[in-house]
């Protein structure tokens, strides 16, 4: 370990400080911790709107907000926390981790990294500031389907170009990724010896980069379509609304994996640590995550069984989605194969790591019931729908977010942080978080529709319920943001390698890590740990 | 021995650059892509 630490040089020094060494920084770590602030700042935004959502939905009747408003905070609730919240938290993730798991100094294109960030603060201040313009912030779900979306005021062109930017910052941030992966790995690192994480974010980058452009065109369409008189999903015209449906979800279904692959590697990173061994079926999880992401692209049209397809369209899209249970099923095996007769023990990134599992796989099997297409017809655009993308993207992305920050925390800032506030924010946060979602199934299958602001008497006691788990929930978040700044301004100095069982790379950086982490590349002997069996 | 790790240094900048390039160009065929797809659909 010493060897390697001997080789960190002082650049430290060297670089501007206060606000500005924030805005010119082009240092992977700097730039993952913006990330990681940007995001925590969204996930109260977006977890702000929720809150009137919820208390919206308290009781029947209207009480704090007009439907208009409630249809805007919903969509903006949505883009915010997709857009702003889990993807920016993974980037994050990814520019602190990356380089240091693969033995680089920097990331490939450091420029283009402070550039891929610093568009994003722009693009949700666009995005949020439309909702003070004549007509409000667009209110027609985060799907945008026209001709319901065409219909917002003025804020209509300021969406479209915040949703742009998002998808610049996006496709630089898949590039910059890509490229540090393939040509920075530690000498003889090959790609089948590469941390999980690493792995995940590999092909993470790839779905980014495939379909980020293709939001953009569609999105595109419909600003020439409103202002430019072209008719691509105008009815009127001779285009066809469902088209854009076709293109918007073969975009939204490989965004659903861009927020839940890297989770899958986080919980392969944690699992094996607390587990003291190692990662069972390596080479089985890669080409699981390979196998996903391919799948990905032949499913999208499960998200519109009732707008009408043919037979064998409806069979095709039904039985694809099926097939992603299994490369899932094999995952969910093998951390389960991980755990036996494992050394346990339950710190909090554990505990985080075992509620994904648990969580994300209830998530996973009601979409199995999803994609029967007899079945969808019951319970399209019902709540069934949202405790389900709930229950991955809440339960699955952001509680693996969590895990990975009490993860790394000790090694970003060099301090432990609280372990008895850690494992009361998880209770709290896995208890609540089934009281706020796991009502909604039953919500969905008795027929309450998704994106209401009122509804009949007989959902009351079921929405009270998953909004006081809602709040409850919303409330635990806030040992979190304790928790977080409290160990970044102090706390028990943190070891090199806090966690008995982390076999990985960055754990023989001291902590916290020096300005570069590997001006010369690690030797094999370090970097070769045991992921294998 | 350091000019050789200078060498090596610049080699796989020099190849980040080329990755990043390829890449580039793909999203943007992606982009143009799909409005060909679109108009090809409905003339």
């Amino acid at each position: 370990m010493s060897t390697v630490a001997a080789t960190h040089d002082t650049h430290a020094a060297e670089h501007p400080s206060g606000i500005w060494r924030w805005i010119t920084t082009t240092n992977h770590k700097d730039i993952g911790t913006l990330y990681l602030m940007f995001s925590l700042l969204m996930f109260f935004v977006g977890g702000s709107f929720a809150m009137v959502i919820r208390a919206e939905l308290f009781k029947p009747g209207m009480q704090v907000v007009d439907p208009v408003t409630f249809n805007e905070f919903t969509t903006l609730h949505a883009l915010i926390m997709i857009f702003g919240a889990i993807m920016p938290a993974f980037v994050g993730l990814a520019n602190w981790m990356v380089p240091m798991m693969i033995g680089a100094p920097v990331m490939a294109l450091p420029r283009m990294n402070n550039w891929s960030f610093w568009i994003l603060p722009f693009a949700f201040l666009l995005l949020l500031g439309t909702t003070l313009m004549p007509g409000g912030g667009p209110a027609g779900g985060w799907t945008l389907y026209p001709p319901l979306s065409l219909q917002t005021g003025t804020a209509f062109p300021f969406v479209i170009f915040a949703i742009h930017m998002m998808g610049i910052s996006s496709v630089m941030g898949a590039i910059n990724i890509i490229a540090t992966i393939l040509n920075l790995r530690a000498p003889k690192m090959a790609l089948l010896k590469m941390p999980m994480f690493v792995w995940s974010w590999l092909i993470t980058a790839y779905l980014l980069l495939a379909v980020m452009p293709v939001l953009a065109g569609a999105v595109t369409m419909l600003l020439t379509d409103k202002y430019f008189g072209t008719s691509f999903f105008s009815a009127a015209g001779g285009g066809d609304p469902v088209m854009f449906q076709h293109i918007f979800w073969f975009f939204g279904h490989p965004e659903v994996y861009i927020m839940i692959l890297p989770a899958f590697g986080i919980v392969s990173e944690i699992i094996p640590t607390f587990s003291r061994k190692p990662l069972f079926g390596y080479e089985s999880m890669v080409y699981a995550i390979s196998s996903i992401a391919f799948l990905s692209f032949i499913v999208w049209a499960h998200h519109m069984f009732t707008v009408g397809m043919p037979l064998a369209g409806q069979l095709f899209f039904m039985f694809t989605t099926m097939l992603i249970a299994v490369p899932t099923g094999v995952k969910v095996f093998n951390w389960t194969a991980t755990l036996w007769r494992g050394s346990l023990s339950f710190e909090t990134p554990m505990l985080f790591a075992l509620a994904f599992l648990f969580l994300f796989t209830i998530g996973g099997f009601s979409g199995v019931m999803c994609a029967i297409v007899p079945a969808d017809y019951q319970y399209q655009d019902s709540y069934f729908v949202v405790a389900h993308f709930h229950y991955v993207l809440v339960t699955g992305a952001a509680f693996a977010i969590m895990g990975a920050v009490y993860y790394w925390l000790p090694k970003w800032t060099g301090h432990m942080y609280n372990e008895k506030l850690g494992k009361l924010h998880f209770w709290c946060s896995t208890i609540f978080v089934n009281v706020l979602f796991f009502p909604q199934h039953f919500l969905g299958l008795a027929g309450m529709p998704r994106r209401i602001p009122d509804y009949p008497v007989q959902f009351t006691d079921l929405n009270m319920l998953s909004s006081i788990g809602g709040f409850l929930f919303g409330a635990s978040q806030l040992i979190f943001l304790y928790l977080v700044i409290s160990t970044i301004r102090g706390g028990p100095k943190a070891p090199a390698k806090p966690w008995e069982g982390a076999k990985g790379l960055e754990w023989h950086l001291p902590s916290p890590p020096p300005y570069h982490s590997f001006t010369t590349p690690p030797d094999k002997e370090v970097w070769e740990h045991p992921y294998r069996d | 021995m350091a000019d050789m790790q200078d060498q090596a240094v610049s080699g796989r900048q020099r190849r980040a650059l080329r990755t990043a390039l390829i890449l580039g160009v793909l999203a943007l065929a992606f982009y143009v892509g799909i409005f060909l797809i679109v108009s090809w659909r409905h003339p």
